[in-house]
Parts: C-alpha cells; sequence; structure tokens
C-alpha cells in the first residue's frame, strides 16, 4: 500500500481555500490603489504570505503531514532570513 | 515472504522517501528563485522610484487575471488527487486536463503581455530600454528573467500534468499508489506560491 500519510482533505475545504485566495488577491490589489510606499509593500508581502501559507498547509498538505517533512518549510525560511541578512547587511556597506 | 520472494519483489516503494525526496527538490527551486529576489530586494531599496515607473508600465490587469487562473489550476490539481484517491480515474484525468489547460491559458497570456512590452521597444537589451534610467532598466532585467523562469517552470508542470494523466490512463496511477500523483501536485503548487509572490513584487508597486 502506498497511501498517503496524512488526513485526507474535503472537496469543500479545497473551494473554501481557493476562495480565500482569490479574495487575499483582491484585497492585495486594493492595498496597492489606497496605500503606497513601505506601508503597501509590507502589505503586499504579508498577504502573499498568509496566501502562501494557505497553499503550503492546505493545498500542499504540510498541515497533516508527520515527522521530519513539517520541519523543511521553517528550515527554509530560517536559511532564507540568514541568506536575506548577509546579502543586506553586504549592500549597506558598499 | 521468503528469501527469493524479497529479491523479485518489485512492487516495493516509499512514499515517505519519494516526499521527502521532493521536498528536497522543491527547496532548491525555492532558492532558485530566492536568488534573484534578493537582488530585486536590494536594488528596489536603491532605484525605488525607478520601480515604481517600471511597474507602471507593466499590465497589471491582465497578470491578476493569470494569478486567478494560476491559484483556479491548483485547486484543480488537488481535486484531480482527490479524485484518483477515491478511485474516480476519468474524474481525475478530467481535472487534470483543466489544469493543464489553465496553465496554457497563463502562457499565452504571457506571451500577450511580453509581444506588447516589446511592440513598446522594452526588452532585454533593447536600444529604447537602455536610454531610461538604470533602476528602470534593472528592473526590466529582473521582471523578464524572473517572470520568464518563472514561465519555464509553469511549461515544465504542464508537461508534468500531462504525464500523469498518461500514466493514470495506462494505470500505473491509482487509488493505491498515487504518489507521482501527490509529488507533481506538489511541484505545481510551488510554481502557484512563486508567481503569488511575483505578481505584487512586480505589478503592485504604487
Amino acid at each position: 500500500m502506498n497511501g498517503s500519510n496524512y488526513r485526507d482533505i474535503s472537496c469543500l475545504t479545497y473551494l473554501l481555500v481557493w476562495a480565500g485566495l482569490i479574495f487575499l488577491l483582491f484585497i492585495n490589489i486594493m492595498v496597492s490603489r489606497l496605500y503606497s510606499g513601505l506601508f503597501s509593500l509590507v502589505a503586499n508581502i504579508l498577504i502573499a504570505s498568509v496566501q502562501s501559507f494557505l497553499v503550503l498547509s492546505f493545498l500542499m498538505h504540510l498541515k497533516s503531514e508527520k515527522g521530519v517533512l513539517r520541519l523543511i518549510v521553517p528550515l527554509t525560511i530560517i536559511i532564507f532570513f540568514i541568506l536575506a541578512g548577509m546579502i543586506f547587511s553586504d549592500a549597506a556597506f558598499r | 515472504m521468503d528469501n527469493i520472494s524479497v529479491i523479485l519483489d518489485k512492487s516495493h516503494r516509499d512514499y515517505t522517501g519519494s516526499k521527502m525526496g521532493m521536498w528536497l527538490f522543491l527547496v532548491t527551486e525555492f532558492f532558485l528563485f530566492a536568488g534573484p529576489l534578493l537582488l530585486y530586494a536590494v536594488y528596489r531599496y536603491r532605484f525605488h522610484l525607478d520601480f515604481q515607473r517600471g511597474s507602471a508600465g507593466l499590465d497589471m490587469p491582465l497578470a491578476a487575471l493569470n494569478t486567478v487562473i494560476l491559484i483556479t489550476s491548483s485547486l484543480t490539481v488537488s481535486l484531480a488527487i482527490v479524485s484518483v484517491k477515491k478511485g474516480s480515474k476519468r474524474l481525475g484525468i478530467i481535472l487534470l486536463g483543466i489544469s493543464a489547460l489553465l496553465g496554457m491559458f497563463f502562457i499565452m497570456d504571457k506571451y500577450i503581455e511580453w509581444s506588447e512590452e516589446f511592440r513598446r521597444g522594452i526588452y532585454p537589451g533593447s536600444p529604447s530600454l537602455l536610454t531610461r534610467s538604470s533602476g528602470e532598466v534593472i528592473f526590466y532585467g529582473l521582471y523578464f528573467f524572473m517572470t520568464g523562469l518563472h514561465g519555464l517552470h509553469l511549461a515544465g508542470g504542464i508537461v508534468l500534468i500531462k504525464v500523469m494523466i498518461l500514466q493514470i490512463i495506462r494505470g500505473k496511477i491509482h487509488e493505491t499508489d498515487f504518489v507521482q500523483l501527490e509529488n507533481s501536485g506538489l511541484y505545481w503548487h510551488l510554481v502557484d506560491i512563486i508567481w503569488i509572490y511575483l505578481f505584487p513584487l512586480f505589478y503592485l508597486i504604487h
């Protein structure tokens, strides 16, 4: 048996996630229209991160995965921020 | 099972190992885009007005439509996996076909978008683009590189989906063995996540 080791998600949940993603897209566009500068940038990235969280958790099933697979995304994000810190500190002193 | 049967048994599959391998591959794909993303961040900080001007020249409504298309294709891929797991192979094939079709619509829209930009003289190395400010040249360079790279990944994903359709038809993917399909779904969702970030970073700068 080569079945999944996570609990199956219902079709309704997938539809709700889809609706949430479309709604957040709409919000993202509205925020960029109403605001500008740093606030708009931060808001856009935060909204995109919420969308990514929904995709990772429900569509990619990370929410119901077990074991070391659940650590992959947090570790990746930590490494990304370490790299970002190194690059920004390098750029800041040029 | 005796020793001979174990040696001859070709049906052993490691579901967790397959998933782990796929996730590790996705991490490498993430870092492939993370590099240019960090480059974007540094140059946006340095040339924020030029990036604003560059963004104003892009077709945001078409890109928003593309985002809707990609999000919907992620839904249909997920529903296809559910269908196959429940034994509805025909529905799974139809949903995967819709996903591939949506992917092709995305690429078609991208073609329309880039054609318009090329018509206006905006393409890497164009004489018209080089007369603009450094920041705008960098913006468009990053734009073409990152969206082009994303488009290539999407095209690869479309091919992968079509291969999965064939595998279902051949009976290689079914309700008791579907890890290939799940892994293909993971790849498709990553392509979606990348676009979820590219869209606001390039099209929503105000």
